[in-house]
């Protein structure tokens, strides 16, 4: 890092306010993304659904906190595709080629990756605020029609935390992306890692399970306890992953070279 | 703007792709940077422009790391290939793009996409554009800025013969215009056409710098530029 990369005040600000609009309009000028929302919210509907409609969740179940919490938890679930989204805003840029248009326009790497991190961030709180808004719509669709009155101090919590899990995941995703390079590659070592070696290191080594990302995120989601970490804490931890995640992509993308 | 390699040097592994490149390019001519697949062409300008980090060596333009130049964008303008495009993006949105990033008036990219003859085009995803088409639009990208430095890597590969004419007229334009013009080729015929000023590059080190008529003859033609080029590729002296 040069102390350019370190430059502060008026000119870094415009420069790295002009970079993240520039990274959101490579987000909006391409379809994948606002097709990737659309699935997650037609994924929640499904899955959530499916769970009152089988019977997993009864009306019991929502009329209690934890039965609630389990419904609206989805909202969180779907994340990994806003996870994938991050992703693209990164190792797309090397499936592609265009990262190196992205580098000549920037030649500060260390403020490049920063600008991508933050276009995640944005990206990933519009697409909480609408997978946010689309699980509290179907939570309190499926109380009203299983006739029970739903605790809004549950649902606005498990909102919340729907919101900062998708932001979260999605600022990750741009980190391992920038981190991994080969899209495809950067998207399976996520499902493999959050759905399947964290799994397994909870099962393993059950006190350290609460401090992995997947783990953190669902207690920040406001997913029932069962081990968990409190809501405010999963979220710290799962902050925490994410700057270290960032950090990482930050120092690695500026000693690789372009080849 | 001058170009300035001193000593430049880029290893990867056992492979020496650069070797002790010592060169300086000028502004208001075109130099030609002419070299077989794998000579060290890309490599040098990707060190010239930031993308790969020498062994030893600098690559400045006026007198700066690319890395340290106030607003690249303006100072330089680089086309490194056709094929760094989003397919599902139209034209003008990568240039969109690319004006906000470098905070280039919107204008511009209006105005590039005349200067490239690409505005009827300019609103269908790259991924319905021609190899032709893909060239023009990096063009586009590299003028965005209206830089004093132009730097292009094989930017005739893909164009017809009137494209090729076209860019014949906008490197000509831009040496006459006072800006630097760095352009690596295969097409010698093209080089004998376009270029004032030849290096050229073998195995990574540099055979010659000099002027196109001291190389291939004060008449240079293709044929006498090609006898020159692989005498010196193939280490028997021109």
């Amino acid at each position: 890092m040069t102390a350019q990369d370190g430059r502060t005040g008026t000119a870094g600000t415009g420069a790295t306010t002009a970079l993240v609009r520039a990274e959101l309009l490579k987000l909006t000028s391409v379809r994948t993304p606002r097709w990737v929302l659309l699935a997650q919210v037609a994924l929640l509907a499904l899955a959530a659904s499916g769970a009152v409609v089988s019977g997993a969740l009864t009306a019991q179940d929502l009329a209690r906190p934890d039965g609630l919490r389990r419904l609206l938890e989805h909202g969180g679930v779907v994340g990994i595709l806003s996870l994938a989204v991050g992703i693209t805003l990164s190792a797309g840029e090397f499936r592609h080629g265009t990262v190196v248009d992205t580098f000549l326009t920037e030649p500060r790497r260390v403020r490049a990756t920063v600008s991508k991190l933050l276009a995640g961030l944005v990206a990933g709180l519009v697409a909480g605020v609408v997978v946010a808004t689309a699980t509290l719509a179907i939570g309190a669709f499926w109380c009203r029609e299983r006739g029970v009155t739903m605790d809004w101090s549950v649902a606005w919590r498990s909102g919340a935390g729907v919101l900062g899990w998708q932001a979260l995941y999605t600022v990750i995703g741009v980190a391992l992306g920038a981190v991994v390079r080969a899209q495809a590659t950067a998207v399976v070592a996520a499902v493999v890692w959050l759905f399947v070696a964290e799994t397994a290191i909870a099962q393993l080594a059950d006190p350290v399970g609460r401090w992995l990302p997947a783990t953190a995120a669902a207690a920040l989601g406001n997913a029932p306890d069962g081990g968990l970490l409190p809501q405010a804490g999963g979220g710290l931890v799962l902050l925490a992953w994410t700057l270290a995640a960032g950090v990482t992509a930050a120092v690695v993308t500026a000693r690789r070279d372009l080849t | 703007m001058d170009l300035q390699f001193t000593g430049l040097t880029k290893r990867y592994g056992e492979v020496v792709a650069v070797r002790d490149l010592t060169a300086r390019i000028t502004p208001g001519r075109i130099t030609a940077f002419l070299g077989a697949n794998g000579a060290g062409k890309t490599t040098t300008l990707r060190m010239l422009l930031g993308l790969v980090r020498p062994d030893a060596g600098t690559a400045l333009i006026g007198g700066r790391p690319y890395r340290d130049l106030p607003a690249p964008r303006r100072a330089v303008g680089a086309v490194l290939g056709p094929d760094a495009f989003h397919r599902g993006r139209t034209g003008r949105d990568h240039l969109r793009i690319l004006a906000t990033a470098a905070r280039l008036p919107g204008t511009r990219v209006q105005e590039v996409l005349d200067a490239v003859d690409l505005t009827a085009a300019a609103d269908r995803t790259v991924g319905g554009y021609s190899l032709g088409m893909r060239q023009r639009l990096g063009l586009a990208g590299a003028l965005l800025g209206d830089p004093q430095v132009l730097i292009a890597d094989e930017p005739a590969n893909g164009l017809d013969p009137e494209g090729i004419a076209w860019l014949r007229r906008l490197l000509r334009d831009a040496a006459a215009e006072g800006r630097t013009v760095l352009v690596s080729s295969h097409f010698l015929a093209e080089v004998t056409r376009t270029a004032d000023r030849l290096l050229v590059i073998d195995k990574g080190e540099l055979r010659f710098d000099g002027d196109l008529a001291e190389l291939a003859g004060s008449g240079a033609d293709a044929a006498a530029l090609e006898d020159a080029f692989l005498k010196l590729t193939s280490g028997v002296p021109a």
